[in-house]
């Protein structure tokens, strides 16, 4: 059980991450490409939501084949981590997209 | 010797990529301090450069307007018909004095209203003194002496009043 607690917190950080560093480190390249950065920032970050997930949890492809074996092997409780990482990189990404939206725009 | 070069190379690249995340670092916060003055800076632009359209639209769509009035104007203000009435005591021939008359005028027809009448010398010139000749059925020619009377202008017709008198009429007038 330490591993699965492990896993999805390291999952919520690495989507967190993306989302943070992809956003902040897009912002200094819209600078340089004479485009406003704070508000093109909070639509990186809203794109960058879903690839966050992705690398989060190691490609879509292998988690849905894993999802696919487990749920037809019966195996019920590994199908639930999988949605538990699943939703806790969910949660990381949109964590990071509302506290780039609330750095810059101000509001809740 | 060798385990101090490679040492002091990690060092050097350690310190290096470190100066380079400070780089970002900097950068992050300089953007997140200076971003939201940035943002209202690029909004502004953008509405100048909108107005700035805008203004270039209604100077070029005024400057058509503009182009389109002078060049109905320019065409007003040429002389498209010249109009000729004969002042003469004579009963017969006036039909074929106007036509002479208007065939030695033809050359105005075209010509700028405002430099006409500002040199009304030129028809006068043209007029002046000018003889004809009118020839009746039995070949006999009468000639007559053209004196230009009065010029007029209405809208783009120019309208003149010519004196034709007979060559011996004149003769006697002058005596």
């Amino acid at each position: 059980m330490g591993g699965f607690w492990s896993t999805t917190v390291l999952d919520f950080f690495i989507a967190l991450g993306v989302v943070l560093g992809g956003s902040l480190l897009g912002g200094i390249g819209y600078l340089f490409g004479d485009e406003p950065p704070m508000s093109k920032m909070v639509h990186l970050a809203d794109q960058l939501k879903i690839w966050a997930m992705v690398a989060a949890i190691g490609g879509t492809f292998d988690a849905i084949r894993a999802f696919e074996i487990n749920l037809l092997g019966g195996q019920l409780e590994e199908v639930a981590q999988q949605l538990a990482f699943i939703f806790s990189a969910f949660i990381g990404a949109h964590t990071g997209y509302l506290l780039i939206r609330w750095l810059i725009q101000g509001d809740w | 010797m060798r385990t101090d070069r490679l040492i002091r190379s990690r060092g050097l690249i350690r310190m290096a990529v470190s100066f380079f995340f400070g780089l970002i670092a900097g950068m992050v916060a300089m953007l997140l301090w200076t971003g939201q003055k940035l943002d209202g800076l690029y909004l502004e632009r953008s509405a100048l450069y909108y107005a700035n359209n805008q203004k270039n639209k209604e100077i070029l769509r005024l400057q058509q307007e503009l182009d389109k009035d002078a060049r109905r104007q320019e065409s007003s203000e040429q002389i498209h018909k010249i109009q000729v009435e004969v002042i003469s005591s004579l009963r017969y021939g006036q039909e074929e004095i106007k036509s002479q008359v208007e065939t030695l005028v033809d050359p105005f027809i075209g010509k700028s209203v405002t430099w006409i009448s500002n040199n009304p010398d030129l028809l006068e010139t043209i007029l002046r003194n000018r003889t004809i000749f009118l020839s009746d059925d039995n070949n006999r020619k009468t000639e007559i002496r053209l004196r230009l009377k009065y010029i007029a202008f209405i809208g783009s017709t120019l309208k003149i009043w010519v004196e034709a008198l007979e060559a011996a009429e004149t003769e006697k007038t002058a005596d």
